[in-house]
């Protein structure tokens, strides 16, 4: 005779040795309100080995009983749920150990950017007060040790004349402006920076970004999608472009 | 880690490592009875048969106790707040209270003293005047300025200011891009941050219910939406609840933030919140006398274990 077959799904695991319960679902003829109901059985199941997992499922082969309560054993684990979600547990261990050090350093890293923006604030108003004293100091001594003082701020912070006409600090305030007047410049000059992606030179460029912006194979792609994908690409300020 | 056991019962070597507790001393030993061989003959008697009915009882008790730790399973961590030792709470909470680069009211330290300097020298570029009128124009910019850092000085804004800068902070370490604010991860640290400023709040006010009802709500929509998490994306939610400081028996039992929660976890100290009947008292009791039992025979059982150990 066969051997009795049924699948379940395991609902408990790990408080009895080698042993699962398994949750077996079937559907059985209510005659009394002529209706199909649910019916679910839980057995106890031997598990060699304790490889299943609470949320596998499973299916269980009749054996001579082995114990008061156990009479199947576990003959293949059909989808492995239970056990995939423990694998990702520690995967997610892992992968937290990692990015807090990361977020640590992040974190140490901001509050050093705030440190050296109050210094190099500090140093450029001490700049300022130098050349202000160099104008009005008559001693040429005096003058050549302010002058080495003035070299050195302007060396450490890459200042090319002062005072300067060019934008010392990068205002957040200003970013909006400047991508504004970057993004007008790149519709103004799309046709040349179109005619320079279609070089030889810049084809591995320009078939990385269709690939990248696009599902559809590059050398399918018809010639005004793709310059309609490059423009698009162009217009988004963090991409650089050609020109 | 695998460890090949080969056990006394199966003749098959079986990869697990549950099965090692057959290295852990049997409580049975504890009723071992040592007969010293000039005692009389009724005297051993006596010694064997008390070993065997004592056998029983540790038997039976140690079974019970196990019965009841099984029905009786504590949670992993705190369901609320999560584990004491967790990052990501830590780290919101470290910039909501100290002064880093957040100022009150979405403002940021570093743009703040850019713009000020820039104030300063148009101040003095407009006024062009002497040495001495220069030095008064930066004392009074210098006092401008030390009056603005305390007004937006994270720690004398309101809470609300604060609660909004933690959630943005939430939102930036979770999104899955930028400007992401409605994912599933986003949502539940959002909730957490919430939970946790919330929180603060009923410890100091244990009589404002409604605020406890707020929270209570707040810990079940957090396992709701993490329930579908699990359910769409199981990788990210053993990411997100180990990031969280939650473990998955936290999501997915039953729980409800009542007295029993707020009485076990010693929210408001020691306090005693529910009354056990007589017949509850008495159970409660049986219980703690069971464990302490446990204990004692786990405690003699090393003990003959060594003996047994020196005279072989």
């Amino acid at each position: 005779m066969a051997k009795l077959n049924l699948v379940g799904l395991v609902v408990s695991q790990g408080k009895m040795a080698k042993t699962v319960k398994v949750r077996v679902q079937g559907k059985v003829y209510d005659k009394r309100i002529h209706k199909e109901v649910i019916k679910r059985k839980d057995y106890l199941v031997h598990d060699e080995g304790n490889l299943c997992k609470e949320g596998d499922i499973v299916r269980i082969e009749a054996i001579p009983r082995i114990s008061a309560r156990k009479t199947f054993a576990i003959a293949e684990i059909k989808v492995n749920k239970g056990q995939q979600f423990a694998l990702y547990e520690t995967i997610a261990q892992e992968r937290l150990q990692q990015q807090e050090q990361q977020l640590t350093d992040l974190s140490i890293k901001s509050r050093q950017e705030v440190e050296n923006t109050i210094t190099k604030i500090e140093d450029l108003k001490i700049l300022d007060k130098l050349v202000n004293r160099y104008q009005r100091e008559p001693d040429a001594e005096e003058q050549n040790k302010l002058v080495s003082e003035v070299n050195r701020i302007k060396e450490k912070y890459g200042i090319k004349s002062w005072p300067s006409t060019e934008p010392i600090v990068e205002l957040e305030l200003n970013a909006a402006d400047r991508e504004i007047s970057e993004i007008e410049r790149r519709t103004a000059n799309f046709g040349a920076i179109y005619e320079k992606y279609m070089t030889k030179e810049w084809e591995e460029e320009r078939n990385r970004i269709l690939s990248l912006m696009t599902k559809t194979p590059v050398d399918q792609l018809a010639k005004n999608t793709a310059k309609n994908i490059l423009r698009k690409y162009v217009l988004d300020v963090r991409n650089e472009c050609p020109v | 880690m695998f460890q090949a056991v080969r056990l006394f019962s199966t003749a098959r070597v079986v990869a697990d490592s549950a099965a090692s507790t057959s290295a852990k001393i049997n409580p049975k030993l504890a009723a071992k009875q040592f007969i010293s061989p000039d005692a009389s003959k009724s005297k051993a008697r006596t010694l064997r048969r008390k070993e065997v009915r004592l056998k029983k009882q540790i038997i039976r008790d140690v079974n019970n106790f196990k019965k009841h730790a099984a029905r009786n399973v504590q949670f992993q961590v705190d369901p609320v707040l999560g584990a004491a030792d967790n990052g990501f709470v830590a780290r919101v909470k470290q910039e909501v209270q100290d002064q880093g680069n957040h100022l009150a009211y979405g403002y940021e330290r570093t743009e703040f003293e850019k713009l000020l300097y820039g104030a300063e020298k148009a101040a003095l570029d407009k006024a062009k005047g002497t040495e001495v009128l220069n030095e008064s124009i930066r004392t009074t910019e210098e006092r401008k300025k030390r009056a603005l850092l305390t007004i937006l000085n994270i720690r004398n804004t309101n809470a609300q200011d604060r609660k909004t800068l933690a959630i943005r902070l939430a939102k930036e370490e979770f999104q899955r891009h930028e400007g992401d604010t409605a994912s599933p991860e986003v949502q539940a640290a959002i909730l957490t941050v919430k939970i946790h400023f919330g929180m603060d709040h009923v410890k100091q006010n244990p009589k404002d219910k409604d605020h406890i009802q707020i929270v209570r709500e707040m810990v079940q929509h957090r396992q709701r939406i993490l329930k579908y998490l699990k359910r769409d994306k199981p990788e990210t939610y053993y990411f997100t609840i180990a990031k969280l400081g939650l473990t998955d028996d936290v999501i997915t039992r039953e729980f409800n933030m009542g007295r029993q929660y707020f009485q076990d976890f010693k929210v408001w100290g020691d306090k005693q919140l529910i009354k056990l009947s007589e017949k509850q008292k008495k159970k409660a009791d049986a219980v703690a006398d069971l464990q302490k039992r446990v204990a004692e025979y786990n405690e003699l059982a090393k003990k003959n274990h060594e003996i047994l150990q020196d005279e072989s």
